[in-house]
């Protein structure tokens, strides 16, 4: 049927899911609706079990959505849909919904909506899904992104187990490669790369005939050709190495992609930038180079990168320019008197951080200086510092910095936390916790990792300080509701912007926390630690997909709002109209948030709260 | 009067009945419970003894619903004796948009198909009721006979018995449309218009009890 009207059909494209239809099929739901309008207070109905009745959409005005004792749910306004199961508290309850305005309301009958639902399968994850299949599905389908498959990259030269060395490396020569897959019965068993030669059989001696399969790295890490671009480079980062082999859709090796090859898709690149920083001659060369640190990260974003790599790439830029700066500072004051740590907190140990963000660090001494040892120390703590505050990592507004306080022997800092656990305080606790974010960037790991061991340990042990810590972490709540020109919170106030930040992203990394906390778990990347929490059964595997998917799809909102920020000329923020987002970007969050309120509930439940 | 009126909705519903099969509803069914159809005529001008129908829009009011599976336009083939002239440039339908149309005779019925038990709703009927009527004598012979809600006159009523004289004295629309807080619509053409001037509707009979025999007017006999 052919739409009636092309002001129905224009503002029916507007609302989410309709506005991922295609036009024609637009029209058609247009022709199949009835319109009523309700005045204030009067009541539309009760939906238990919804979905039976169809969908509504709002045209204009609000309404409120209410659960069996009366109590408002949630208000939606102009372009939202009720009538469909609404996932509030995890399952999909029964509600009724009442005019919370005079309002115009759009019906499309459940005969109707079954059809639309036949011939547009995507749609039903949206109506009949969980918030948290919603966010998949967003995931799924909104994700234009650049994939290993779309660099055209050549087909291997590869040679078999039983090659002698020496064959592989006039191959190598022959075909200018550095890197050799090594493949048997057509699967890939090894690789080996020019540094293997170098190491493995020249600076042993070992005699040239030798067959490959003795000095090949066996069973490599693979990525796959319809991988991403930059999961490919944060793979390569995180293992330190230069080459992948690729994989095709059967399994097969179809590639083997470098560092280089990826590079040259997008320079400036930060991986360059990180060899850069490494090797700048001075503390301002660090920071001239980190300074355009944001912007890369921008390109990647506005390339499709997700906040997640964002964040693990940013860290790494972050841990460039920390490394240097010592390295630098130790050139000049002479080898450090004492072992020690250079600890990261927060959102750089847990390589999350946004395009711009401030420095939170400490120095972990192997033991209590003595004066001298005090005095070097300070001395290189106060060069670093400053160092990142000039490179952009300005200084920590709550001063925990390795210049000021934080520079301690380990038995100190073993007591600041023993101090925080034993006698829990709301305020000690709050200031405490990104001290649970602890990641060694330079100089002794053992060190670091014993305190953190040991500080996880007693905290697990700790129930009271535990349920102090997630009474903290409750205290940033979502917003209630999110509409065109304002953002609903608790209590009936509204406000104007939405600060993704304090809102979104704080009580996920919170919630985590505590998981990490309660069960001792090491991992400190927060979707690690949701991960974690699940695979050692503190929450379920569900509420863990749907809390890594909200923080991925908010944390992803800021990521862009920031990007967007930055390209025009402004300072990034966290702080987000509404009016900024789209109408499904805007649904999504709300489902967002939706899980991040569930997975609070159900927090302060296992804590009494 | 109302007595009158009651006697002369019982003899329309009489001879639509014989004539078409099918009457009027009931007088005391309340506007909101009512079946409607809102209807809305773009004209090449405002002279009925001049100017021609171009197209008819309409759609139905079921229990308080406007149901847009029941909506409907109809062009009407150009008369070659009469010109859009300067109203196109409002409505947008031009000399060469009509060829396609349907004979005056063809959309009519259609028209009188879609009202079938039903009373219609316009925005400032006399201009519309008055157009359908000669078209009607025209082709059929029999004028028009269904009783109406004019929505502007209802609307202002309803002002004037709230002493509100803000809606001032515009016919348009959208003016009314503005006093009910409903969006402007961008519309000129037939259904459009007549969408808007059943959410109109729905808006007046959801804030009145008003039953059919008090809300419509009727077409005099002759």
């Amino acid at each position: 049927m052919k739409s009636p009207s092309p002001d129905i059909t224009r503002f029916l494209h507007t609302v989410a899911p309709f506005s991922e239809l295609a036009p024609d099929a637009v029209e058609s739901v247009a022709a199949r609706l009835r319109i009523r309008y309700h005045t204030r207070g009067e009541s539309l109905g009760e939906f238990d079990p919804p979905g039976r009745d169809g969908l509504f959409i709002v045209r204009k005005g609000a309404v409120e959505l209410l659960d069996s004792s009366g109590e408002i749910l949630e208000q939606r306004g102009e372009g939202d849909l009720f009538g469909h199961g609404i996932a509030f508290t995890g399952d999909n309850p029964g509600y009724c919904v009442r005019a919370a305005e005079d309002c115009l309301i759009w019906h499309l009958g459940p005969d109707d909506l079954s059809g639309l639902l036949q011939r547009q399968p995507r749609l039903a994850s949206f109506f009949e899904g969980g918030p948290g299949a919603r966010l998949r599905e967003e995931s799924l389908t909104h994700a234009r992104r650049e994939t290993l498959g779309e660099l055209e990259l050549r087909a291997p030269i590869t040679a078999e187990p039983g090659n002698p060395i020496s064959e592989c490396a006039r191959r190598m020569a022959e075909h200018h490669v550095s890197c050799l897959p090594i493949m048997e019965g057509g699967q890939l068993t090894g690789i080996i790369t020019d540094r293997d030669l170098r190491n493995r059989v020249l600076a042993r001696g070992l005699d040239p005939d030798t067959p490959v399969r003795e000095i090949m790295t066996r069973n490599p890490a693979t990525v796959s050709l319809s991988g991403r671009i930059e999961a490919a480079l944060v793979e390569m980062m995180r293992l330190g190495i230069h080459h992948l082999p690729v994989t095709g859709n059967d399994g097969t090796l179809a590639a083997v992609v470098s560092s280089g090859d990826l590079m040259r898709v997008q320079s400036p690149h930060p991986l360059r930038l990180v060899r850069d920083i490494q090797r700048a001659r001075d503390a301002s060369t660090v920071a001239d180079l980190a300074r355009r640190g944001p912007r890369m990260l921008a390109g990647l974003a506005n390339a499709g990168a997700g906040a997640s790599e964002v964040g693990r790439i940013a860290g790494r830029v972050t841990d460039a320019c920390t490394r240097r700066l010592l390295a630098l500072a130790e050139a000049e004051l002479g080898p450090p008197p004492l072992e020690y740590a250079w600890l990261a907190f927060g959102s750089q140990a847990r390589l999350e951080q946004g395009l711009v963000s401030d420095q939170d660090n400490g120095l972990l001494l192997g033991e209590t200086p003595d004066s001298e040892a005090a005095a070097y120390f300070e001395t290189l703590a106060t060069r670093v510092c400053d160092g990142l505050d000039a490179c952009g990592y300005v200084f920590c507004p709550g001063g925990v910095m390795a210049k000021g306080e934080w520079r301690m022997g380990f038995g100190d800092w073993r007591r600041r936390f023993d101090g925080w656990i034993r006698e829990p305080a709301p305020k000690s606790v709050m200031q405490s916790s990104i001290f649970f974010d602890m990641r060694a960037v330079a100089g002794s790991r053992d060190l670091a990792e014993r305190l953190h061991r040991e500080v996880l340990k007693q905290a697990s042990d700790s129930e009271i300080f535990r349920r102090f810590l997630a009474a903290e972490s409750l205290g940033h709540k979502p917003p209630v509701g999110l509409f065109r020109q304002f953002v609903q919170e608790h209590g009936g106030k509204q406000s104007k912007g939405l600060n993704l930040k304090k809102r979104g992203v704080i009580p996920i990394v919170d919630l985590a926390r505590v998981r990490a906390l309660e069960g001792a778990l090491e991992v400190i990347h927060t979707e690690e630690r949701i991960q974690a929490a699940a695979d050692t059964g503190l929450i379920t595997t569900r509420d863990a997909d749907d809390l890594i998917h909200a923080l991925k799809f908010i944390a992803d909102i800021r990521l862009k709002h920031q990007a967007r920020q930055l390209e025009a000329g402004q300072t990034p923020d966290h702080l987000v109209d509404p009016d900024e987002l789209s109408g499904l970007h805007r649904r999504y969050l709300r489902s967002a948030f939706g899980i991040v309120s569930e997975a609070q509930k159900a927090l302060a439940l296992r804590y009494l709260l | 009067m109302k007595l009158f009126k009651r006697w002369r909705w019982r003899a329309l519903d009489r001879a639509l009945r014989t004539d078409t099969g099918c009457g009027l509803p009931d007088a005391a069914l309340r506007v909101n419970a009512a079946p409607l159809l809102a209807i809305d005529l773009e004209m090449t001008g405002l002279d009925p003894s001049t100017d021609a129908i171009v197209s008819i829009g309409w759609v139905p009011i079921d229990q308080g619903a406007i149901d847009l599976g029941g909506a409907s336009e109809v062009g009407l083939a150009a008369d070659t004796s009469r010109s859009v002239g300067h109203s196109a440039t409002i409505h947008g339908i031009r000399d060469c948009d009509r060829v396609g149309g349907l004979e005056p005779s063809d959309a009519l019925a259609r028209l009188t198909r879609a009202l079938a038990g039903r009373i219609a709703v316009f925005h400032h009927a006399p201009l519309d009721t008055a157009f359908l009527d000669r078209a009607l004598r025209r082709e059929f012979g029999t004028g028009w006979r269904i009783p109406w809600i004019d929505t502007l006159d209802w609307f202002r009523r309803r002002q004037a018995d709230r002493d509100d004289d803000d809606a001032g004295a515009s016919t348009r629309l959208d003016a009314v449309r503005e006093a009910f807080g409903l969006d402007e619509r961008s519309a000129h053409n037939a259904l459009d218009d007549a969408i808007s001037c059943a959410e109109v509707a729905l808006v007046l009979a959801a804030h009145s009890r008003a039953r059919l025999l008090d809300a419509c007017k009727l077409p005099r006999g002759r």
